[in-house]
């Protein structure tokens, strides 16, 4: 069954995400659990259960990206709900993190927003399996 | 003739799974509408949190380490408030198509199914159906959708998918002006899980749209099947009368001219005997002329050009003798297509022509009947009836084809009081 383009820049926009989320979450990760350890701009990193999250957020994004390019049910309700989950936990960001971060909080958050209405944008013809 | 309704079957009566509530119709919930609803509202939650977090810290530029303003707080609100609207009912129609396919707009899911149609080539049902059932499979997110077409022994099903284990099965018949053409089958999305009020309700839709298209497809394959009946019957019928002219006419013919050859080569020396060959020769000539006669016949009966469809019919006569004819005939034949009056002389003709040589019957009556729109011919005897285990033979495979050729039905049964009655319905239209 052939894949809808909106499909096909929702799983390469969860990818990159997911690739992202690994690149900055496991040296930060590595830096140990005390945030004052792990200093961004001179303020202490994020807590380390938010590292946790992300990670486990960048697997299942991973996972949901796999599952859009084959053109599965499961992806795409798995790739609203981590894109969800993404935006949620980017909003802490917004409020808290120093400026720099914030923009990226703002960036992950329009990041997954385009990914959720891709998904639900309605497609020419119905193609899920 | 009223549509049956449509039937729930082919499953074990199986509890309602613990998480399905009811909805409209009395019908169960499906569980993907639990999971619709929460997406929707965790999605609008988190739709509306955003929008205050970024009014609030002015697009994440100044982030929110202290209270905002009470009036940057009340704007972040509004916005929220005002946006959420729009962006629930977005939600609630995508969700739903994602999740549970596209029961809010049939327009749209019958458009898919006429641009599915419109693309394939071949108009044929066994092209076509294919294509409805995995369009209708697709749009509504169903597992299975099988078409039956056809009644009776001469069904076909299509099926797309295959129907989880202990799911609700369903039954819809595909009717056309009232006619039962075939039936739509489909399963609910997951096993224990029942179709809900709405999938009944775009079934229902999409099942009159399939019956009017299985019907169409079906008068176009018939329409094929005709041509292509009616090309080979006229290239047998051309091969027919090619054999028949080099068979028995070209060789006469050439038996003629050699005799007139004979005749002239003794028509001075030996009158005699050339008055003989003369003689020889007009009783070949009578043979040819028969035999044009023959092959005339074989076109077209002279008779019904010389005394028309009664005349002809009551020629018939000769034929049912020893049993008497009795004919029963309107008061004025309205006039026939040739096709028609053809077809009904030769089935009266092949009824009666039975009738004199197996049924020993001492009257045989022929009924002819015009309807609005149809002609019926009844042949009926008083003879010893059909035998127990009657076949038919060629004439009377030739019977059914004539008048299937025309679009009509033949019956052979047993008369009432005994004998046997021939009855033929032919479409006419006056």
């Amino acid at each position: 069954m052939s894949r809808p383009r909106s499909y096909t820049a929702a799983a390469v926009l969860l990818a990159l995400f997911a690739l992202t989320q690994a690149v900055f979450a496991i040296p930060e990760m590595a830096g140990g659990a005390d945030p004052a350890a792990r200093t961004i701009g001179g303020r202490p990193g994020p807590p380390y259960f938010l590292l946790l999250v992300n990670m486990v957020v960048a697997v299942l994004c991973a996972a949901a990206a796999a599952g859009i390019w084959r053109v599965q049910k499961w992806g795409v309700v798995l790739g609203i709900v981590v894109a969800a989950i993404a935006a949620l936990t980017s909003l802490p960001g917004l409020i808290f993190a120093p400026f720099p971060l914030r923009l990226g909080g703002v960036l992950a958050l329009a990041w997954m927003a385009a990914i959720i209405v891709l998904l639900l944008r309605a497609a020419p013809q119905p193609a899920l399996a | 003739m009223n549509a049956p309704p449509a039937t729930a079957t082919g499953t074990a009566p199986a509890p309602p799974p613990a998480s399905t509530a009811r909805g409209r119709g009395g019908r169960e919930r499906p569980p993907a509408a639990w999971l619709g609803r929460g997406l929707r509202y965790g999605l609008l939650a988190l739709y509306a949190g955003s929008v205050y977090t970024l009014v609030v810290t002015r697009g994440g530029l100044t982030g929110a380490r202290t209270l905002p303003p009470w009036w940057l707080s009340l704007l972040g609100v509004l916005a929220a408030a005002a946006t959420s609207v729009p962006v629930h009912a977005w939600l609630a129609v995508h969700l739903d198509r994602l999740l549970t396919g596209w029961h809010d707009d049939p327009y749209a899911v019958l458009s898919a199914v006429r641009q599915h149609l419109d693309h394939e080539p071949d108009p044929t049902p066994a092209a076509i159906l294919p294509t409805v059932a995995a369009t209708i499979a697709a749009t509504l997110q169903l597992p299975y959708i099988a078409i039956e077409m056809g009644l009776g022994a001469a069904t076909s099903t299509v099926a797309y998918g295959t129907a989880p284990p202990l799911a609700e099965r369903l039954t819809i018949p595909l009717t056309y002006h009232g006619a039962v053409v075939g039936a739509l089958h489909a399963a609910a999305r997951r096993p224990g899980e029942v179709l809900s009020a709405d999938d009944l309700r775009l079934l229902r839709d999409l099942a009159s749209q399939v019956g009017i298209t299985l019907h169409a497809a079906r008068l176009s394959d018939a329409l094929q099947t005709a041509r292509e009946q009616f090309v080979t019957t006229r290239e047998e019928e051309r091969r027919r009368i090619r054999r028949d002219l080099h068979d028995s006419l070209g060789p006469t013919l050439a038996s003629l001219r050699m005799q007139l050859g004979a005749v002239r080569n003794v028509l001075r020396e030996r009158p005699e005997m050339a008055e003989t060959m003369i003689d020889e020769l007009r009783d070949d000539v009578r043979e040819a002329t028969a035999t044009i006669r023959h092959l005339v016949y074989g076109l077209r009966p002279p008779l019904l050009d010389e005394h028309g469809l009664a005349g002809a019919l009551r020629s018939l006569d000769t034929v049912a003798a020893p049993a008497t004819l009795m004919l029963e005939l309107p008061a004025t034949l309205p006039p026939l297509s040739a096709a028609l009056e053809v077809a009904l002389y030769r089935i009266a003709a092949e009824a009666v022509h039975n009738v004199a040589r197996h049924a020993h019957a001492s009257c045989c009556t022929v009924r002819l009947e015009l309807a609005t729109d149809a002609v019926l011919l009844t042949i009926r005897d008083d003879g010893v009836g059909l035998p127990a285990e009657h076949n038919g033979g060629i004439g009377l495979t030739s019977m059914r084809e004539r008048a299937a050729e025309l679009g009509g039905t033949l019956t052979v049964a047993a008369a009432p009081g005994g004998g046997a009655c021939v009855s033929a319905q032919i479409p006419w239209r006056h």
